[in-house]
């Protein structure tokens, strides 16, 4: 059971993602846009974003962006959920500060052990980022070794898409590794 | 007609108004026995013909058809050599002369035949300048030794040189003078294979595409080259605007693309969810079309990611649309 917050114009949407995740046991905020989310958030602490992407007048990276900015949500995992696929040139810069990206339309009966796997995932990257430093391994390799596994999920998940961007990924995760051992 | 005589012996002058007075047609005769003074007197005078004699008070030999080639515009000249000299003459001709006479054993008809030709001559020739000047295009013509035969004022402006100074002047030197470059090998190559040859160039911040072309004599072999540049400049500027109006056009198409599978994939999600709230019984069918839809959408997504690299294709080809591909590799 989490908290999830769901950015989306769509009326509709917010009414049945709330209807489904309620059902499955979790707390759920609906906010039409990306000001409300960020008035929202000085409020209520969810475990996961999720951000539709095609949105006035702030779009869902607008939004990122914001989340990314506030101290209280900076290492919140965020979901992005749209009907558009991903482009290269919004993961190549987005890529390392989101946990996921779904393609609508999805399953809202699978939606909840989604989400469930993207704070999973985020918690388990927090962890190993704790020992990191922990180690005294220095922040900016962390950052970079954060933001590289992050962007690398997404590519992977989209391989079809993204075959040409795998490989310099996987090779600079590998000489971050070499350097923290 | 008009004539300007250019000669300090008198009895030469006295000669001359004797021979030309015994015709029918009327001359006009004015004399002047320095050049400098004679000089002056062109602008005023409406002369149709320069007789000169090389050796003056103020010049000598060949420099006097040079000083009265480059002061006197659009006036045939004719020469008068003392010397039986045929050496002279040809030299006189080179250096800008229209004719030359033998002051010994001139005769009257002699006299008004050269100058008659002189001015018709002269016509030609001067009309063929005029021709060779209106030609937009940048012309040079080159002979088997690569010295420029004719080039105009185009050509000039192109090399950035006066052409006047460079007709007859081996080309070599002009590529050696000035720091550029010039396609001697292809001109060689041209007189070795017999074919054309077509470049593009890009000198001085503007476009020629150039041709070079041989010119054959009676015999058939090879005698000169033609080097004619036209300035595509603004042509490919043009070109460049509507690859330019293309790129954007792609672009708009691609965010169209984006837009309409966005707003298409929403009431998707929407029916998707009532449909299973619902309980629908035919639920199973729904998310059949459902999917349909959303296939369709997938391929409209192909159509934008070959859009993609079309911008990609045309950035690399001809560099338009940077503004994308550097931001796109400012995050690699």
């Amino acid at each position: 059971m989490s908290s999830l917050l769901l950015v989306d114009d769509d009326p509709a949407i917010r009414d049945l993602f709330t209807i489904f995740l309620t059902r499955e046991g979790h707390n759920v905020w609906s906010v039409p846009g990306g000001r409300e989310c960020m008035e929202l958030v000085k409020t209520v602490a969810p475990d996961l974003i999720v951000l539709d992407i095609m949105m006035s007048p702030m779009d869902g990276w607008d939004t990122l962006d914001a989340i990314r900015n506030y101290p209280q949500t900076r290492d919140l995992p965020v979901a992005m959920f749209s009907g558009k696929s991903p482009v290269v040139e919004d993961i190549l810069l987005y890529g390392g500060l989101i946990d996921d990206y779904l393609i609508k339309p999805m399953d809202f009966d699978l939606m909840s052990d989604i989400f469930e796997g993207v704070i999973e995932r985020n918690g388990i990257l927090g962890e190993e980022i704790s020992r990191l430093k922990q180690n005294g391994f220095d922040p900016t390799g962390i950052g970079e070794y954060s933001s590289l596994k992050k962007s690398l999920f997404i590519f992977r998940k989209f391989s079809e898409m993204f075959d040409d961007e795998i490989e310099p990924y996987e090779t600079r995760i590998r000489n971050l590794e070499e350097r923290m051992h | 007609m008009k004539i300007l005589v250019i000669e300090d012996n008198l009895p030469d002058v006295e000669m001359i108004r004797e021979l030309l007075s015994e015709q029918e047609d009327r001359f006009e005769i004015v004399h002047s026995g320095r050049l400098a003074e004679a000089i002056e007197l062109v602008p005023e005078g409406r002369f149709d013909i320069v007789l000169t004699d090389l050796g003056l008070p103020d010049s000598q030999g060949l420099d006097t058809i040079r000083t009265l080639r480059e002061n006197v515009t659009g006036i045939p000249i004719v020469v008068l050599t003392g010397l039986e000299n045929e050496r002279v003459g040809v030299s006189a001709l080179k250096a800008g002369a229209q004719d030359y006479l033998v002051k010994t054993g001139m005769t009257g008809i002699s006299l008004i035949r050269s100058l008659n030709y002189a001015v018709e001559r002269y016509k030609v020739a001067s009309t063929r300048y005029v021709l060779l000047n209106a030609i937009p295009d940048a012309l040079m013509l080159l002979n088997s030794d690569k010295t420029i035969i004719a080039l105009n004022k185009a050509m000039g402006q192109k090399l950035g040189i006066n052409p006047d100074e460079f007709d007859g002047v081996p080309v070599s030197r002009l590529v050696a003078n000035r720091n550029f470059c010039f396609p001697m090998e292809q001109i060689d190559e041209i007189f070795r294979t017999q074919v054309p040859v077509n470049t593009l160039e890009h000198a001085g911040g503007r476009w020629y595409e150039t041709t070079m072309h041989p010119v054959r004599n009676n015999t058939g072999t090879i005698a000169m080259v033609v080097l004619q540049s036209h300035d595509i400049t603004d042509w490919k500027k043009i070109e460049e605007e509507i690859e330019q109006e293309g790129i954007f056009q792609i672009e708009r198409n691609m965010e169209q693309f984006q837009i309409l599978n966005d707003q298409i994939r929403n009431p998707l999600q929407v029916i998707k969810g009532y449909v299973s709230l619902a309980e629908c019984p035919f639920r199973h069918k729904i998310d059949e079309q459902i999917r349909n839809i959303d296939n369709l959408v997938v391929r409209l997504d192909k159509g934008w990611l070959d859009s993609e690299k079309v911008r990609t294709y045309l950035f690399r080809h001809y560099q338009i649309g940077q503004d994308f591909t550097i931001e796109k590799e400012e995050h690699v």
